[in-house]
C-alpha cells in the first residue's frame, strides 16, 4: 500500500500533464452553498485591487527526511499580476503578468536565468506554480475545491476544501486555508496531497490595497540583482 | 421431370442461395471506408483509427451540470465500477481512474524500457548522474530544487525522482497528450470510465448485445439527480451504425414498397397482382442482397441504402409488364418480346448509370452502385421470368377494362393547364436559381457522421471536456515497412517538426521518439546499466546522507531491478502490464502489420494547411477531419463532372444512333439542361447543400431520369410527332415509374447516414422534376422544333 502511494504520485503528475489543456475550465454556472465566514472573506477579497505579504514557507515532502523551510516575499495585482521569491535573498522568482509567467533564478555561481515557463498567468492556471493554490480567484477557488468544513476559534476561521476533479489539481488532496473571522486577512495555508506531502504557507506582514511599482512584475526588475524592498 | 418438381426444385434452389449470401454478409460501419483510399488524409485517419481508437473499449461519460454537483459524478462513477467489475462474465476491465495508480510497479518497467531503449549518450548522462563522483551532487542539487522550486508538480516529482532519470529520458517534460490519460474534467463534473468486454467481441450483433447489457447494468446503478450517463467509443459506433443501417433498409425498403402498393391500387385497383408484385420485390431484394453476399462481405452504410432504389426501379419494370399486359392480344411469347425490347433498353442505361459509379474513387459510391445495378438486373429477369406469365393469366381472368380511364387522363384541356402549371414551377426554379444561386457546398467532415448520433455527441463532449479545446491538432502517423525505416521516418519528421516551429507553422508538437524501439541502443545500453547495479546501496545512502529519506529510493530501485532482470541477448519487450501497456498503445504498434507510430502537431493559427503539406513525406500522415474534408473537397467535385461528362457522352451517343436527328439531340440535351438547373433552383429553394455523396445523384439523374425523355422522344419519332398519342401510351408508366422511383430515392431522406439521406433527396427531387419537365415540356418543345405532325397513328 506503500508503494502504491509513493509510485501514485508519478501518476497524478503524469496525468497533470496530460489534462493540462483543461485546467480550471468552468463547467457551469450554479456554484455551491457557501458558508457564512468564508462568504465574507470572498466578499472582502473582491475588495482587494493589491496584496503584500511576507511568507514562511514549509515543504514537508514523504520522501524526504526533514521539512524544509524558507522565508520568501509576495505581490499581487488584480486581476493577474503577481510576484513570488523564495528564499532569504530571493534566489528563485516567478513572475506572471500580461499573459506570461517567467521563472527567475539567481544562482550564487552564475548570472542566473530566466525563463518563460507558461502563458497565461489567470488565476485559475496558477496551480502549475505554487502561487495559484493561493486563493486569489475566490470564483475559481470555489469551482475547484468542494467546501468540507468551515470552522472559528478565537477568531481564526479555518476551511478545509477539497479538490473537485482532475486536471493541475488532482495531486492535491486536500486545501486549509485559516484567515482572520474579522477582515479576512489570510494567516496560514496548508495544501496536502494525495501521496501524503504537504506545504504550508504561513502569512504575516500582510498589507492590503498597498501601492505595488509596476516594474515589479517585469523581468527587468531582476536584472539589477537584487531583491524588492 | 415434371414442373411442379422443377419449381419446388428452383425455390429450393433460391432459397439456399438467398440464405448462403446473406450469411456472408455485415456491416461495415467504418465511414472512412466510403470514401477513396488513396488520398493520404484517407490512407493516414485509416491507420490511426484501426490502430489506435481501441476497437473493444467501451467509453462510459458521466456529466453533472454544474460544479456543486461534481461529488456526485465521483460517487457515480465508484457504483459504475462496483457494479460492473461484479460481472466478470460480460466485464474484461473497467477503469475509472489512470492504471499506474493501481500498478505502480507498470511505470518502473516503462522507465526501465524507456532508458535502455535511449540513445546511448542519454544513458550516459544518467550512469554519470549515479556514478560514485557525481550522485551525492546530484542529490544535493535536486534537493536545493525542491526547496525552491515554484511548481508543486516539479517539486514533487524531484522527490520521487531525485537522481533525475526522468527528466533525461523527456528533456522538455512528459507530453503524454497522446496517452489517453484522461479520466476527469479539472472540475470533477465530467468522468470517463473505459470498459473492455471479458471475450473478444465477433460481429456487430454481439456487440450490439454487449452494449445492451451494459446499458441495463448502468440503468441499475443510482447515478444521482441530474447526472447524465453516455456511451461512446468503436463498441458504441458499432452497435450503433449498424443497427441504423438495418433499420434504414428495413424501414426505407418497406416504405417504398407500401408506397408501390398504393400506388397499384389506385391505377389497377387489383388485389392478386399487387400482392404477387410486393412479393416478387422481396425476393428481388433478398436474392440481390445474397448475390451481393458472394462478392463483397461487408455492407457500408450507402450500400445498406440500396435496398429501396433497387425496389423503386425494378418495380418499373413489373408497372411496364402489367401496364403492356393490360392491352396485349396475343401470347407470353410475344408479351415478352415485347416487353423484353422496351425493358433492355431503360433498364440497360440505368443499370449502366450505377454500375458507372464504379468508376468513382469513392468505395461507398461503387458499391451503391454495384447494389442497386445487381438488383435492376435480378429485377428484370424476375418481372420477365415469372411476373410476365402471371400478369397475364390475372389479365384473362379479369373481365373489367382498364384502359377506358384513360380517356379521362388524356383529356387535352388538363394537358394544357399541367402544362401551364409546370412552365410556371420551372420560370420558379429558374428564378430562384438566378436569384439565390447554386446549391452551397457543405464539404464539412460533420456531412459524412449522423447528427443524431449519440456515440458521436458523448464523442464532441468527451473531446470538448477532456481534450482542452484543442480539436484542430494534427495526428501525425508514421509507418514503414518495418520498425527500423519508422525510426528513420520519426528522427526525419523530428527535424522537420523543429524547422516548422522556427517557421512558426507550430505551436506544439510530440512524436514518440523515446518509446520507438531501437534495437542498435539495447546491448550497449543494457550492459552500461546494469553495472549500475551492484552500486545501489551506495546509491541509496548518499541519498539519505542528503536530506531523503528511503521513500524517494524506491522508482530508482524498481527501475534497475527490473533492468538487472533483463539478460543480455534477450530481445527487449515493451511494458505488458496495464499501466505500461495503456500509455505505449496509444503511441506505438511495432508488432502490427505495417508497424506505426502516433504523434501529433498543434498548428499555428490559420497554418494547418501549409503544415500538412510540409509534413506529408512517404510513409508520414499529417491528419484531421478538417484537412481530409478539404482534400475531398479539391477531388471529388473535378471526378464528379469527368464522370457525368463522361455518360453524357455515353447517352447523346446512343441516342444519335436511336434518333438519327440532331434537332432530336438538342431537344434531348435543352430538356435534360432544363431540368438540372431546376433540380439546382429547388435544391436552393430548399436550402439542400452539395455535399460528398449526393453530387453522384448527377450521375444517376442522368442514368434513370434521362429515361423519360429519351422513351417520350422515342414515342413522339414512332408516332409521327403526334404528342397526344406519345403522352396516352407513355403516360401512365411514367408517372408510375418516376412516382416509384423517387420513392425509392425519398425513403432515404430518412436515412441515419447523412450522405446517404441528401442522396436519396436530391435524386427524389430531380425524378419529379425530371419526370414533370420531360412529360409537359418536352412535347411543346417537339413541337417547337419539328413543327405539326406529319400524320397520327394511333396507338
Amino acid at each position: 500500500m506503500k508503494t502504491k502511494h509513493r509510485f501514485s504520485l508519478l501518476g497524478l503528475l503524469l496525468l497533470s500533464i496530460t489534462l493540462h489543456g483543461a485546467a480550471g475550465s468552468p463547467a457551469g454556472d450554479d456554484p455551491a452553498p457557501v458558508p457564512a465566514p468564508l462568504k465574507r472573506m470572498i466578499e472582502q477579497g473582491k475588495k482587494i485591487h493589491s496584496l503584500s505579504a511576507d511568507i514562511t514557507e514549509t515543504r514537508q515532502l514523504r520522501t524526504l527526511s526533514r521539512p524544509l523551510v524558507s522565508k520568501g516575499r509576495l505581490w499581487f495585482a488584480a486581476p493577474s499580476s503577481f510576484r513570488w521569491e523564495n528564499g532569504p535573498s530571493g534566489e528563485t522568482v516567478l513572475i506572471g503578468n500580461a499573459g506570461e509567467m517567467f521563472l527567475i533564478r539567481r544562482g550564487k555561481e552564475e548570472a542566473g536565468s530566466c525563463t518563460r515557463v507558461g502563458g497565461d498567468t489567470t488565476p485559475t492556471q496558477w496551480p502549475l506554480g505554487i502561487p495559484g493554490l493561493f486563493p486569489w480567484d475566490h470564483d475559481a477557488l470555489l469551482r475547484s475545491f468542494r467546501v468540507e468544513s468551515v470552522t472559528i476559534r478565537s477568531g481564526v476561521c479555518h476551511a478545509e476544501m477539497t479538490p473537485l476533479g482532475g486536471g493541475p489539481l488532482r495531486g492535491v488532496s486536500s486545501l486549509h486555508l485559516d484567515f482572520n473571522a474579522e477582515d479576512g486577512r489570510w494567516i496560514r495555508l496548508r495544501i496536502i496531497t494525495r501521496e501524503g506531502s504537504s506545504l504550508l504557507e504561513e502569512f504575516s506582514n500582510v498589507r492590503i490595497n498597498p501601492v505595488i511599482p509596476g516594474h515589479l512584475f517585469r523581468t527587468d526588475s531582476i536584472a539589477a540583482g537584487k531583491s524588492m524592498p | 421431370m415434371k414442373r411442379p418438381i422443377l419449381r419446388i426444385l428452383l425455390l429450393l434452389l433460391a432459397a439456399g442461395y438467398v440464405f448462403l449470401g446473406l450469411s456472408r454478409i455485415g456491416f461495415n460501419v467504418d465511414i472512412l471506408d466510403l470514401l477513396p483510399r488513396d488520398l493520404p488524409q484517407v490512407k493516414g485517419l485509416s491507420l490511426y483509427l484501426r490502430n489506435f481508437a481501441r476497437p473493444d473499449e467501451l467509453i462510459v461519460t458521466l456529466s453533472a451540470p454544474g460544479p456543486a454537483d461534481a461529488a456526485k459524478t465521483g460517487e457515480a462513477a465508484e457504483l459504475l465500477v462496483r457494479t460492473l467489475s461484479a460481472h466478470p462474465e460480460t466485464i474484461g476491465t473497467v477503469m475509472a481512474e489512470p492504471p499506474w495508480e493501481k500498478d505502480p510497479r507498470g511505470l518502473s518497467e516503462l522507465a526501465a524500457y524507456l532508458l535502455v531503449n535511449s540513445p546511448p549518450a542519454t544513458v550516459r548522462r544518467v550512469t554519470e548522474q549515479l556514478s560514485t563522483r557525481q550522485a551525492s551532487q546530484t542529490a544535493r542539487t535536486t534537493f536545493a530544487e525542491i526547496a525552491s522550486t515554484p511548481s508543486l508538480r516539479e517539486m514533487l516529482l524531484l522527490g520521487e525522482d531525485p537522481y533525475r532519470i526522468i527528466p533525461e529520458l523527456f528533456p522538455r517534460g512528459l507530453p503524454l497528450e497522446n496517452a489517453g490519460g484522461g479520466f476527469s474534467s479539472a472540475d470533477g463534473t465530467f468522468r470517463v470510465l473505459y470498459v473492455t468486454p471479458a471475450t473478444p467481441l465477433r460481429n456487430y450483433r454481439e456487440t450490439a448485445d454487449w452494449l445492451e447489457t451494459i446499458r441495463s447494468l448502468c440503468c441499475s446503478v443510482p447515478l444521482g439527480n441530474g447526472v447524465r450517463i453516455a456511451f461512446t467509443g468503436e463498441p458504441a459506433f458499432v452497435a450503433e451504425i449498424s443497427t441504423s443501417m438495418q433499420s434504414d433498409m428495413v424501414l426505407s425498403g418497406i416504405g417504398t414498397l407500401m408506397f408501390i402498393g398504393l400506388l397499384f391500387w389506385w391505377r389497377y385497383r387489383r388485389v392478386a397482382p399487387l400482392v404477387l408484385l410486393l412479393l416478387l420485390l422481396l425476393a428481388v431484394f433478398l436474392l440481390s442482397l445474397a448475390t451481393a453476399g458472394f462478392f463483397l462481405h461487408h455492407l457500408t452504410a450507402v450500400g445498406a441504402g440500396f435496398a429501396s432504389v433497387m425496389i423503386g426501379l425494378s418495380v418499373d419494370y413489373g408497372f411496364f409488364i402489367h401496364e403492356r399486359s393490360l392491352r396485349h392480344s396475343g401470347g407470353l411469347p410475344e408479351l415478352r418480346r415485347n416487353c423484353f425490347r422496351n425493358i433492355f433498353w431503360t433498364s440497360g442505361t440505368t443499370a449502366a448509370a450505377f454500375f458507372a459509379l464504379n468508376l468513382s474513387s469513392f468505395p461507398g459510391l461503387a458499391q451503391f452502385g454495384n447494389m442497386v445495378g445487381i438488383g435492376v438486373c435480378i429485377g428484370v429477369a424476375v418481372m420477365l421470368a415469372i411476373f410476365a406469365p402471371l400478369a397475364l393469366r390475372f389479365r384473362e381472368k379479369d373481365s373489367r377494362d382498364i384502359t377506358a380511364q384513360d380517356d379521362v387522363r388524356t383529356d387535352p384541356a388538363r394537358f394544357r393547364i399541367a402544362e401551364a402549371a409546370v412552365l410556371a414551377m420551372v420560370l420558379l426554379l429558374l428564378s430562384v436559381l438566378a436569384l439565390k444561386g447554386f446549391p452551397r457546398a457543405d464539404f464539412s467532415p460533420s456531412s459524412l457522421r449522423s447528427d443524431n448520433s449519440p456515440a458521436q455527441r458523448a464523442l464532441d463532449e468527451l473531446s470538448r471536456r477532456l481534450g482542452g479545446g484543442h480539436g484542430d491538432s494534427l495526428h501525425l502517423v508514421v509507418t514503414g515497412a518495418d520498425t527500423r525505416e519508422v525510426l528513420d521516418r520519426l528522427v526525419k519528421l523530428q527535424e522537420r517538426l523543429k524547422d516548422a516551429e522556427a517557421r512558426g507553422d507550430l505551436t506544439g508538437s510530440f512524436l514518440p521518439l523515446p518509446f520507438w524501439p531501437d534495437e542498435r541502443n539495447h546491448a550497449g545500453n543494457l550492459a552500461e546499466l546494469k553495472r549500475v547495479v551492484p552500486n545501489l546501496p551506495r546509491l541509496r545512502e548518499t541519498l539519505l546522507a542528503n536530506g531523503f529519506n528511503d521513500g524517494s529510493f524506491t522508482l530508482t530501485q524498481a527501475i534497475f531491478d527490473r533492468i538487472n532482470a533483463w539478460k543480455s541477448g534477450e530481445p527487449l519487450l515493451l511494458p505488458d502490464n496495464p499501466a505500461g501497456r495503456w500509455i505505449t498503445e496509444r503511441m506505438i504498434r511495432p508488432d502490427a502489420n505495417p508497424p506505426l507510430a502516433l504523434g501529433f502537431a498543434q498548428p499555428a493559427p490559420g497554418r494547418e494547411r501549409e503544415l500538412v503539406r510540409f509534413l506529408q513525406a512517404p510513409g508520414v500522415y499529417a491528419v484531421n477531419w478538417e484537412s481530409l474534408g478539404r482534400e475531398l473537397k479539391e477531388t471529388l467535385p473535378r471526378e464528379m463532372i469527368l464522370l457525368s461528362l463522361g455518360l453524357a457522352a455515353g447517352i447523346l451517343s446512343i441516342l444519335a444512333f436511336g434518333l438519327r436527328s440532331l434537332r432530336a439531340i438538342l431537344l434531348f440535351m435543352l430538356t435534360t439542361a432544363v431540368f438540372l438547373a431546376c433540380l439546382a433552383g429547388a435544391m436552393s429553394l430548399f436550402g439542400m447543400t452539395w455535399g460528398f455523396f449526393n453530387l453522384a445523384a448527377i450521375i444517376l439523374l442522368l442514368g434513370t431520369g434521362t429515361d423519360y425523355g429519351i422513351l417520350l422522344l422515342l414515342s413522339l419519332r414512332r408516332n409521327g410527332g403526334d404528342v397526344p398519342a406519345a403522352r396516352a401510351e407513355l403516360g401512365t408508366v411514367i408517372f408510375l415509374c418516376a412516382a416509384a422511383a423517387a420513392a425509392g430515392f425519398g425513403s432515404l431522406a430518412w436515412a441515419a447516414n447523412p450522405g446517404l439521406a441528401s442522396l436519396g433527396k436530391t435524386c427524389a427531387l430531380g425524378l419529379v422534376i425530371d419526370a414533370l419537365v420531360s412529360f409537359f415540356l418536352l412535347p411543346i418543345g417537339w413541337r417547337l422544333f419539328f413543327g405539326t405532325p406529319r400524320k397520327t397513328v394511333s396507338v
